[in-house]
């Protein structure tokens, strides 16, 4: 019984909802609500695919998605690992209060995280003043809507997606080794390197996918600090559905993108069942 | 009650960990299962409590087959090998768990089996604040709540200190002869087995190899597994002979030379050889000093010591 | 090293976060400015319908969807634990997880086209609003509960229950007196976690939402692309605090 209401939740709210994603891949926009037409309901052919791959304008922004998140992924696995360990280095009773510490400004949601960067950032914002007021710049730079902005912000947003895991896995590991690694000679930086590194190498990959593959979809955060002209992949099915009205493109191109995700997102399952 | 097991037979996938086990135990009885791991020990307790199903045989107890019953309406209670105390409960409520699903619970006989396993007024601890000894306790008290006709000890003394297990076996031993149950423990431990139970049935690749008074089945053994398993057996031909069998003297009728010398606490145990290259183990008692490693040494034994083995 | 890194993060974290809590008592108009201390903004804040409506809409919102991503999530995370090999187990596994990694986007076009096709065959849902995206975050919810309860379930074993059945216990009374009591944290976890989940949801919210149900992430988003807002400063404050509290007494019940 409780599988068969298992199976009917799945079913109808996440195979369903993919399924139907595909089907409208291929059906073709039309005047009314819904506005397309089922594949085998109208003469006219599917032009979505067409679409998407007839310039570069989509599948760039894929490859610019992808390297972003890639990019992002491997700063939040490079930050999580000191971090993860200087936590557990503190006293165990502080370590609880540390990684509160490290998880609360996560607390206020996102949206108003990415509007204090706006406000730090922007050409009228806090840094630009501060540093003019300091004269060491005579005129704003402008740091919104640039891609370091857009980093600070998703590094910002998919930190604790890295460092939860990884601290879970690094907590779980057998503090002997790294002890016997100093027993037999190596440094700290050796032991990390030789020993706690290829322990925690397949929790590091998971909490790298666990990043990279939604943060290859993220939307909002390009949208509100991310240079206007460089388009990513959520943004272009967003704008596709909500400005064009064209949900077969949109879902075209969301098709596209899973197939993209399809090798990380099974990698990650893999990873995550060990 | 007594309980009847009759052609046990059990695989996991193509491994057979019970084939066509026959066991049978006298009420009221101390009965000590021991074997080595894979033997098959394990697998044997968990079917008898229902947790496992048996591919084939009968589990006769008071001439009823038990085992078509879920655990729940089988009669034996079980005593895990970790205790399984339930974490969230007190040790009060641990020890009323069966009686309230019985719906028979006094506060008053829960409060008995405190104080019958020496736990008086640590009703409202729990679990994790006791030591290993007092939650072996609480759990013993638990499963004996209902009075359960046949208690299953899994490794009832694994989990505790050297010093706590002697005296914890004798009082295992002093709550089966006062409550009358019939105990059913598993262990590896050969000191355990034969030091507790009134019987002991060595189980060996998912049979019993043996079945017997703690003396008969150290000095009888039947086979050679069960010689070399129970302490330390010199293999000769087919026959068993003990180290403590053997003397050692300037008269003998056996000339051997010492090849080592190990301290066991109440006793040496010496390895030697003979004139025709045969290993023997002698023991000796330790308050003298063993001969020197390579001396010259005279072995003898009576031919009544050499205990023939079967297959 | 670990340590410097350690505070550099944590500085890199909370800088903008603290800056926005610190600039909540500023008097000035512009976010970000300091012109003296005042506590207008919290005034404001109280005194704005819109931003109110959306946030009791967003707390009810999520406290639903948690609750049903609870019941949904514990199915499916007893499932993945207990039932062991069944036919189809990888393809339900993958399903159960694939929430946690598609990208909001897809999940959420995904999931309009789903109440769309259904109101289209059914007549239900009308139109989408309060109960689509609650719907919606209670999908996104499950797929946390379930790996929280399966790892938990996983972690605890069998060998409590089979005590319970070895003392006399029903099937129900073992769900009742031992398994229920031992999933509760893990469940009030689940349940915190979806209800943070769908507190912070823009994506999802404005894919499955209509005209009716603005939901204060989507608010805030509206008006974050056109810029920070003194109001906004206030309002991270209030969530910051209430945040610590109720992490501090967490933390602090856990000893």
């Amino acid at each position: 019984m409780i599988r068969a209401g298992a199976v009917a939740w799945l079913a109808l709210l996440v195979a369903a909802p993919l399924l139907l994603v595909l089907v409208i891949a291929f059906a073709v926009p039309d005047e009314g609500l819904p506005p397309f037409r089922l594949p085998w309901a109208s003469e006219a052919p599917n032009e979505s695919w067409a679409l998407l791959t007839a310039d570069a304008f989509f599948l760039s922004a894929l490859a610019r998605s992808v390297l972003l998140a890639a990019v992002t992924a491997l700063l939040c696995v490079g930050l999580s690992y000191p971090m993860a360990l200087g936590i557990l280095r503190a006293q165990p009773r502080l370590r609880a209060w540390l990684l509160g510490l490290c998880v609360l400004p996560f607390a206020i949601g996102f949206v108003l995280r990415m509007g204090a960067w706006i406000g730090l950032l922007r050409d009228s914002g806090l840094v630009n003043r501060l540093l003019i007021e300091l004269g060491l710049a005579s005129e704003a730079w402008q740091m919104l809507y640039a891609w370091p902005a857009l980093l600070a912000g998703m590094l910002h947003s998919y930190l604790p997606f890295a460092l939860l895991p990884l601290y879970a896995a690094l907590a779980a590991r057998d503090p002997a080794l790294e002890e016997a690694a100093a027993d037999l000679g190596a440094s700290p930086f050796t032991a990390f390197c030789t020993v706690t590194l290829p322990a925690s190498a397949a929790a590091a990959g998971a909490a790298f996918l666990l990043v990279f593959i939604p943060a290859v979809g993220e939307f909002v955060v390009p949208e509100l600090l991310g240079p206007p002209e460089a388009l990513l992949a959520g943004r272009a099915i967003w704008q596709e559905f909500f400005q064009s009205r064209d949900w077969p493109l949109a879902a075209a191109a969301s098709v596209a993108l899973l197939g993209v995700l399809l090798a990380p997102i099974i990698l990650w399952q893999r990873l995550e069942r060990r | 009650m007594s309980l009847r097991i009759e052609a046990l037979h059990k695989s996991f996938g193509a491994t057979p960990a019970l084939r066509d086990l026959s066991l049978e135990l006298p009420a009221r009885s101390f009965v000590a299962i021991l074997g080595g791991s894979g033997s098959g020990k394990s697998t044997l307790l968990r079917i008898i409590a229902g947790f496992e199903t048996a591919d084939a045989g009968r589990i006769m107890l008071d001439g009823q087959d038990i085992a078509p019953l879920p655990p729940r309406l089988r009669p034996c209670a079980m005593m895990f090998q970790s205790y399984a105390l339930f974490p969230h409960l007190s040790v009060h409520e641990n020890i009323a768990y069966g009686l309230r699903r019985a719906g028979t619970y006094q506060a008053a006989r829960v409060r008995e089996l405190l104080e019958l396993v020496g736990l008086a007024g640590l009703d409202s601890r729990r679990p994790a604040q006791l030591s290993g000894g007092q939650q072996q306790r609480v759990a013993l008290a638990r499963a004996l709540a209902r009075k359960p006709p046949l208690l299953l000890l899994d490794e009832p003394l694994a989990a505790l200190d050297a010093g706590l297990r002697a005296a914890t076996g004798a009082e295992l031993r002093r709550l089966q002869r006062e409550t009358g149950t019939t105990f059913l423990m598993v262990t590896h431990d050969q000191q355990e087995a034969l030091g507790l139970a009134d019987l002991v049935a060595i189980l060996h690749g998912g049979r019993v190899a043996q079945l017997g008074p703690p003396q008969q089945v150290y000095a009888r053994p039947a086979t050679r597994f069960v010689a070399e398993f129970l302490g330390a057996a010199n293999i000769i031909g087919n026959h068993a002979l003990r180290p403590e069998n053997i003397r050692l003297g300037i008269t003998g009728t056996v000339p051997a030379h010492v090849l080592r010398a190990g301290f066991r606490g109440e006793t040496w145990l010496l390895e030697c050889r003979t004139a025709d290259g045969t290993a023997l183990r002698v023991a000796l008692p330790a308050g003298a000093p063993p001969p020197p490693e390579g001396s010259a040494v005279m072995l003898s034994w009576d031919v009544a010591a050499m205990v023939p083995l079967g297959a | 090293m670990t340590r410097a890194l350690l505070a550099l993060g944590l500085v890199f974290l909370w800088a903008p976060v603290a800056l926005m809590a610190a600039f909540a008592f500023s008097d000035a108009r512009q976010p970000f400015v300091w012109g003296g201390f005042s506590w207008r903004w919290f005034a404001a804040l109280a005194g704005n319908p819109r931003m109110l409506e959306a946030a009791m809409l967003s707390l009810g919102i999520a406290a639903g969807a948690a609750t049903l991503a609870v019941l949904a999530g514990g199915a499916l995370g007893w499932v993945l634990a207990r039932h062991g090999a069944f036919r189809g187990r990888t393809l339900f596994g993958a399903l159960a997880a694939a929430p946690l990694v598609l990208p909001e986007v897809v999940t959420g076009l995904s999931l309009l086209l789903l109440f769309v096709a259904l109101e289209r065959a059914t007549g239900w849902p009308d139109g989408r609003g309060v109960l689509t995206i609650l719907l919606a975050h209670a999908s996104l919810g499950a797929a946390y509960v379930a790996i929280i309860v399966q790892a938990r379930l996983s972690g605890l074993g069998r060998l409590l229950e089979d005590a319970a059945a070895d003392l006399g216990a029903t099937p129900a009374a073992v769900f009742r007196t031992v398994t229920l009591p031992l999933l509760l944290p893990s469940l009030a976890a689940g349940w915190g976690l979806a209800f943070m989940l769908s507190l912070d949801d823009v994506v999802l919210a404005s894919f499955t939402g209509g005209p009716g149900a603005t939901t204060l992430p989507v608010l805030l988003f509206s008006q974050m692309r056109v810029g920070p807002t003194p109001e906004a400063n206030a309002l991270a404050l209030i969530l910051l605090l209430i945040s610590a509290l109720v992490g501090a007494v967490a933390l602090l019940l856990r000893r």
